[in-house]
């Protein structure tokens, strides 16, 4: 009896020590929840690599910082339920941002930081590259709205076994593009792989080409409507450009049933020789399923210049893709400490995932990095004013007639001047 | 008994919590929208009355008219083409298909049951030009030669017709079935003493089941048009209301307008029109019908 009655003792007082033992431990690794609301798919580069960075951040500082990614397809689902969670007021801590349009009237509510400020007030001003925070805030009208997950250089991408093997020289000019689409398609090579059915890849090219008419200023310009606008001479020839090349059938035969991904393969399966593209595709170039040509065979020529034209090859096509936001009224003791590390070290992170380039300053680089990444990451250096994309400055409802109706653009069914029309129509 | 069922009161709790469901869920937002209707504005930049500005903007909206005009034709064509199908259909099963009708029917059904992503897609595949042609194409350049092929979505008039065939191939078993309930209703008698008199089988259908049938007849008609005016998982699967905005029914721009321009009040304005055409529709029928009723 006394020495049951003495186990139990002995059992009940070390069951209260190791709860003792236990409880400050607990404390330190206090639960906390950041939600991440974005278009991307939990596979998808931009929540592996925070899901990477959670954990990494976790085993480093001995906390309990759980992510949790909530997807909405990209275009109206997105936008309903960011539209509703900000009248709540409920956006959480990272989102993708809304339109150039609305993102700066989350600003103004203190929904989205100041980017640059938030770094600085992390204490790692340092790890944003000054060329994606320059970016930011053209896209944003003065003031960087997102955080750059990616920074894309676009441009032209191009087979080489195939300019090579038809005695092409990598084009410098549109001039010169348009020549060896013109050999290419006298062989019976489709000369350019485009979505018509997406519309931007196309739209993209009329923009590039007005601005190097113009200058880097074009479409700042042309959204002002002082000095140049949608309908002015440098947009006009961009246009006729597409037209033409689509009347002599440069785009191919689906251009438009083409989705995104079906176009990229007709360039990575060696169907068809350019491919006007952004850099973000690094991650489906160095995808050895998809890429049948060969990484070794890929080549990037940027945005041509046009013979005459004030456009100059320092200036090219430089975006942040589709930033992620930062809701400061979530920035706090409990989230401060993963956000630093996440915003210091995301660059680091993701070309070590997945080979892709970001506007956050690298400064651990992987063992081994593609000859093309190192190519592209040397090619964003070098650009001294980046241009913005054809789409960038006008209303959602201009953007979507342009994107809509470039195939018509392309098939001839719409005269240059009716798109251009459409455009300015639409941009009120 | 009779008494508790015959009273106003009892009727009344029967109906009454389905009735407040309703209200709350249907008609309660319905009067909203219309409300919106008469405000711009969205959930970002709040909302400020502007009377008649939206319903003025509809009327000059060369957009509109556009979306209007191909949702009419889609509408149309659709329901005219599923319910006659449909009823060629019920007309068959009751008049030739005896032994195994009942497999018939279900195997003719199965498409109803499919997602419309999944039809799409089918579709989508079939029509295909690239990368490889699909099983009409590989027809086209068997019979026409290497070439021939047609990108059947490039095309506004092409995207509508494989758009209308996708919904009527979809659809038509559905509408078999409910016209297949009204044929077999018809009394025997009366075809045995019709058969007997030596009516045909054409006199048959045209003299006694196509009368017989009108209200079942009707009802599909009004179904079919009240569901295909507000067509949306068809575009979107298999065009995406392209190529431009050809085979954009008026669900999808009430949608861009509202979420992607941020125009809640013109959107919903969009909406309440789209109410207004299935109303007219389903008066002028529910007159048709009851005109012909009384004669």
């Amino acid at each position: 009896m006394k020495i049951r009655a003495l186990t139990a003792v002995a059992a009940g007082a070390l069951l209260i020590a190791g709860a003792g033992a236990a409880a400050p431990a607990q404390a330190a690794a206090k639960k906390v929840t950041v939600e991440f609301l974005t278009v991307q798919n939990p596979t998808d580069t931009w929540p592996t690599t925070l899901q990477s960075l959670t954990k990494a951040y976790n085993a480093k500082f001995k906390q309990n910082v759980q992510l949790k990614i909530s997807t909405y397809a990209q275009g109206d689902a997105y936008n309903q339920q960011t539209q509703l969670r900000a009248s709540q007021g409920k956006l959480p801590l990272l989102y993708n941002v809304l339109s150039n349009q609305d993102q700066p009237k989350l600003f103004k509510k203190g929904m989205s930081a100041d980017i640059v400020k938030l770094y600085k007030q992390l204490g790692i001003p340092g790890a944003l590259a000054p060329a994606a925070a320059d970016s930011l805030k053209k896209q944003f009208g003065g003031v960087a709205l997102a955080v750059p997950f990616e920074l894309n250089i676009e441009g032209f991408w191009y087979n080489k076994k195939m300019l090579a093997d038809n005695g092409i020289a990598v084009p410098k000019t549109f001039e010169d593009l348009s020549a060896a689409a013109a050999t290419l398609k006298a062989k019976g090579i489709q000369p350019f792989a485009a979505s018509g059915m997406q519309g931007w890849p196309v739209t993209r090219i009329i923009g590039v080409y007005a601005q190097r008419v113009y200058g880097p200023t074009a479409i700042a310009d042309a959204q002002a409507g002082t000095k140049v606008t949608y309908e002015g001479a440098p947009f006009v020839r961009g246009a006729k450009l597409v037209a033409d090349w689509g009347k002599k059938g440069y785009f191919g035969d689906a251009l438009a049933t083409l989705d995104y991904m079906p176009a990229m393969d007709v360039f990575l399966q060696g169907k068809a020789a350019f491919f006007y593209m952004g850099s973000w595709a690094l991650g489906q170039f160095t995808n050895t399923d998809n890429n049948k040509i060969g990484l070794d065979n890929v080549g990037f020529m940027g945005a041509p210049l046009v013979t005459g034209g004030k456009g100059v090859a320092t200036e090219q096509p430089i975006n942040t893709g589709l930033g992620i936001a930062v809701n400061p009224k979530l920035v706090n003791a409990d989230t401060k400490g993963w956000l630093k590390y996440v915003l210091a070290e995301y660059g680091n992170e993701a070309l070590k995932l997945r080979g892709q380039i970001t506007g956050i300053t690298v400064t651990k680089s992987p063992a081994s990095v593609p000859a093309l990444t190192v190519e592209i990451t040397k090619a964003i250096a070098k650009v001294k004013n980046g241009m913005p994309w054809f789409e960038s400055s006008m209303t959602q409802k201009a953007g979507d007639f342009g994107t809509h109706n470039v195939v018509n653009l392309a098939s001839g069914s719409m005269s240059p001047a009716d798109f251009l029309a459409g455009i300015v129509d639409n941009n009120k | 008994m009779s008494k508790i069922l015959e009273s106003r009161r009892t009727g009344v709790s029967f109906v009454a919590p389905a009735l407040i469901v309703y209200t709350i869920v249907l008609l309660v937002p319905t009067i909203w929208s219309i409300g919106y209707s008469f405000y711009d504005g969205n959930l970002l930049d709040g909302f400020t009355f502007s009377g008649l500005s939206n319903w003025s903007t509809l009327l000059h909206d060369k957009e509109y008219w556009q979306v209007l005009r191909f949702t009419l034709e889609f509408a149309l064509s659709v329901t005219v083409l599923q319910v006659g199908f449909g009823l060629g259909l019920a007309l068959l099963y009751m008049f030739h298909i005896r032994k195994g009708g009942a497999l018939i029917r279900t195997i003719v059904f199965f498409p109803v049951v499919l997602p419309t992503v999944a039809v799409a897609q089918l579709f989508k595949k079939m029509v295909e030009v690239y990368p490889q042609p699909g099983l009409v194409n590989a027809l086209i350049e068997k019979i026409f030669g290497e070439g021939s092929a047609i990108n059947f979505l490039a095309s506004p008039t092409w995207a509508l017709v494989i758009m209308v065939l996708m919904d009527v191939w979809r659809s038509m078993g559905f509408y078999g079935v409910l016209l297949y309930a009204g044929v077999v209703d018809v009394p025997e008698e009366i075809v045995e003493a019709a058969r007997l008199d030596g009516a045909s089988t054409m006199q048959l259908i045209r003299r006694i089941v196509l009368p017989l049938l009108k209200p079942v007849l009707f009802t599909s008609i009004l179904f079919s048009i009240n569901g295909t005016i507000k067509v949306y998982d068809t575009a979107i699967a298999l065009t995406r209301g392209g190529p431009g905005i050809s085979t954009t029914p008026l669900s999808i721009e009430v949608s861009q307008q509202a979420f992607n321009y941020g125009a809640y009040g013109y959107g919903t304005t969009i909406a309440t029109s789209m109410a207004m055409i299935s109303l007219v529709f389903s008066a002028l029928l529910l007159r048709f019908n009851r005109k012909d009723a009384s004669e």
